[in-house]
């Protein structure tokens, strides 16, 4: 399930090269800013976690969040345009960040992917989310 | 001398006099190096602590008082954790505002006797100034650790 985690961040981070940057929202001491979302990246924030001895689920939320509601709905459509172009991606084990190595099989994800804004009017940022279900073998 | 200067000297003499002395307080600067944050995979952490100086006052808020949603009890095996929510008062001198906005600074709380230690964020604060000038903040931490 963690190389199901690190194989999605990174599948999302490589392929946007940057624009937005991607954020994982997670607890991390080491890291006191992670358990913040942030503006203007792609903030992912994995949620339910349901191992199966044939194929296990993970349920992620992807939040955009922008300063500027038209940037926000031009890197929604970057997610999606990269999210819809296989639906799937093999799986790597990143215990070595510097040179992740393939285990052998595929994550892969919903095809309905629908971004609901989340508005707050008192917000200084505009916030796009969707919830998505990544399919994985937990044995590795 | 400003009046925010003379202000903060005479607000640094109060700390110093009614600090609490059963835990001393520290800054913590978190930085990494190498690894990778994106997934967390951990490379090299580096904690700096810095005496706070002059000390802070602080006290425990009770539940009651921020309306029970900011302490949480869990259960281990032989006994009951209580998440922490502390006011504190800190001067100017000891922490600026770029130290309390910054997301890799906490606050921590040490045991001078056993050097035991308890980590805070930093859950927000109120600046307390006057004409212009910084004299000192009040900080609500709240413990990352149980």
């Amino acid at each position: 399930m963690r190389q199901t985690r690190d194989t999605f961040l990174h599948f999302l981070s490589d392929n946007l090269g940057g624009t937005p940057p991607v954020h994982n929202v997670r607890m991390d001491l080491s890291v006191p800013s992670a358990s913040e979302y942030q503006t203007n990246a792609v903030n992912v924030k994995f949620i339910d976690v349901c191992p199966s001895p044939q194929i296990g689920q993970t349920l992620v939320e992807i939040a955009v969040l922008a300063e500027q509601e038209l940037d926000a709905l031009t890197w929604v459509k970057s997610v999606f345009n990269l999210l819809s172009t296989n639906y799937q991606t093999p799986k790597l084990d990143y215990t070595n960040p510097s040179s992740p190595t393939p285990v052998g099989s595929n994550i892969y994800w919903d095809t309905n992917l629908k971004f609901r804004a989340i508005s707050d009017h008192d917000a200084l940022y505009y916030d796009y989310r969707c919830t998505l279900t990544l399919f994985h073998r937990v044995n590795s | 001398m400003s009046l925010a200067a003379s202000l903060k000297q005479r607000v640094n003499a109060v700390l110093n006099q009614y600090a609490p002395t059963y835990m001393t307080a520290y800054k913590r600067v978190v930085t990494r190096s190498g690894g990778d944050d994106l997934t967390g995979h951990t490379g090299t952490v580096t904690n700096t602590d810095t005496l706070l100086n002059p000390q802070p006052v602080y006290g425990r808020a009770l539940r009651r008082q921020v309306g029970g949603t900011d302490a949480e009890i869990m259960a281990t095996s032989t006994e009951s954790k209580v998440g922490q929510l502390y006011e504190m008062i800190v001067s100017a001198d000891a922490m600026s505002i770029t130290d309390i906005e910054s997301q890799n600074v906490l606050v921590v709380l040490k045991d001078p006797t056993t050097q035991e230690e308890e980590v805070y964020r930093i859950a927000d604060y109120e600046p307390m100034g006057v004409s212009g000038g910084a004299v000192a903040y009040l900080l609500y931490i709240r413990s990352a650790t149980r």
